[in-house]
């Protein structure tokens, strides 16, 4: 599988973001898919092919009924060079991964994954991790 | 249910760092504001009496913030060693270095557990520091970068009983590295 060099997380609330443009760990909540039969929860992101991928992720909207948009906060750029830095150390190595998984409308979705059932201290630290690759945060400024 | 209690600390015990450090904070919150808020606070932390009557972590830009939060912790144990850490942070970068400007605002979370997560974060490191409702699970990690070397590290401990000790020591970490 080819994947790019970057990676768009949107980023729902300004609450995740500290005073200096940096994200909580708390932008990096993994969500449980009853669908998944591999024991991993999923956090979504876009792939960042091209511009098209982020401008899906800009403008995604709440709901085919909630016309405000999705990523109230702006959209954060991540290195995934970085997390392949992150996903081989001995403390994390199995438990963090990624993958492409087009959904209709957006070619480009895919999600980094986390193993469940791991120790809160590890999650908190991987998440913390996974902040630490953001390279850039785009805000919404309105 | 909010309960203020006055802190017992004599007032005739303030400690001269104080003093020697009233022009680093002059500029903060009002009388109105330490009445309000100075009382809460002492009533949260057993270390707190070493600065009493300093109005002053309230303005702090590193650790304001989240002691303004720290009402909202419904879990006593874990509202206590919230506001003892923040203290000892306090004490460390505004008192005893002058330095609070040059560093980020720490992050307060409060999560669905009743534990307190607290994250700084810099450029190239962040520090997180979790506040359990089971003190003994309290823990902290650091997860930095070497930009050079392309290379990724990550520690996390629980405190045990070294909290005091432990804290002292990320602070230092953040001035060495920053």
């Amino acid at each position: 599988m080819c994947y790019p060099e970057k990676i768009i997380r949107g980023i729902a609330s300004k609450s995740f973001v500290d005073s200096e443009g940096r994200l909580s760990s708390e932008a990096f909540q993994f969500l449980t898919n009853p669908e998944r039969t591999d024991d991993f929860e999923e956090a979504s992101i876009n792939w960042y092919d091209n511009e098209e991928a982020f401008q899906i992720a800009w403008n995604q909207k709440k709901s085919l009924s909630d016309d405000t948009f999705q990523f109230k906060a702006g959209v954060a750029i991540l290195s995934r060079e970085f997390l392949d830095t992150i996903i081989v150390r001995p403390n994390i190595q199995k438990a963090l991964k990624y993958e492409r998984q087009p959904i209709d409308g957006n070619k480009y979705h895919g999600n980094l994954l986390r193993k469940v059932g791991l120790d809160k201290q590890i999650q908190r630290m991987v998440a913390s991790a996974i902040a630490l690759s953001m390279e850039m945060f785009i805000p919404r400024n309105e | 249910m909010n309960i203020r209690v006055q802190s017992t600390v004599n007032p005739d015990h303030e400690t001269s760092s104080l003093f020697a450090h009233e022009e680093v904070t002059k500029n903060v919150s009002s009388s109105f504001e330490y009445t309000q808020q100075k009382r809460e606070i002492d009533t949260y932390s057993s270390l707190s009496g070493l600065f009493f009557q300093t109005p002053h972590i309230i303005g702090s830009k590193v650790v304001g913030s989240a002691f303004r939060g720290i009402h909202a912790i419904k879990n006593q144990i874990v509202k206590k060693q919230t506001a003892d850490v923040l203290w000892i942070i306090y004490n460390r970068i505004d008192l005893f270095y002058n330095l609070s400007n040059r560093f980020p605002t720490i992050m307060m979370t409060i999560l669905d557990d009743d534990s307190v997560l607290l994250e700084w974060n810099f450029e190239f490191f962040r520090i997180g520091i979790s506040l359990e409702p089971n003190a003994s699970e309290s823990y902290y990690y650091i997860v930095s970068e070497d930009k050079e070397k392309g290379a990724f590290s990550s520690y996390t401990e629980k405190f045990g009983t070294n909290i005091f000790r432990i804290v002292t020591v990320l602070v230092d970490y953040v001035i060495r590295n920053t």
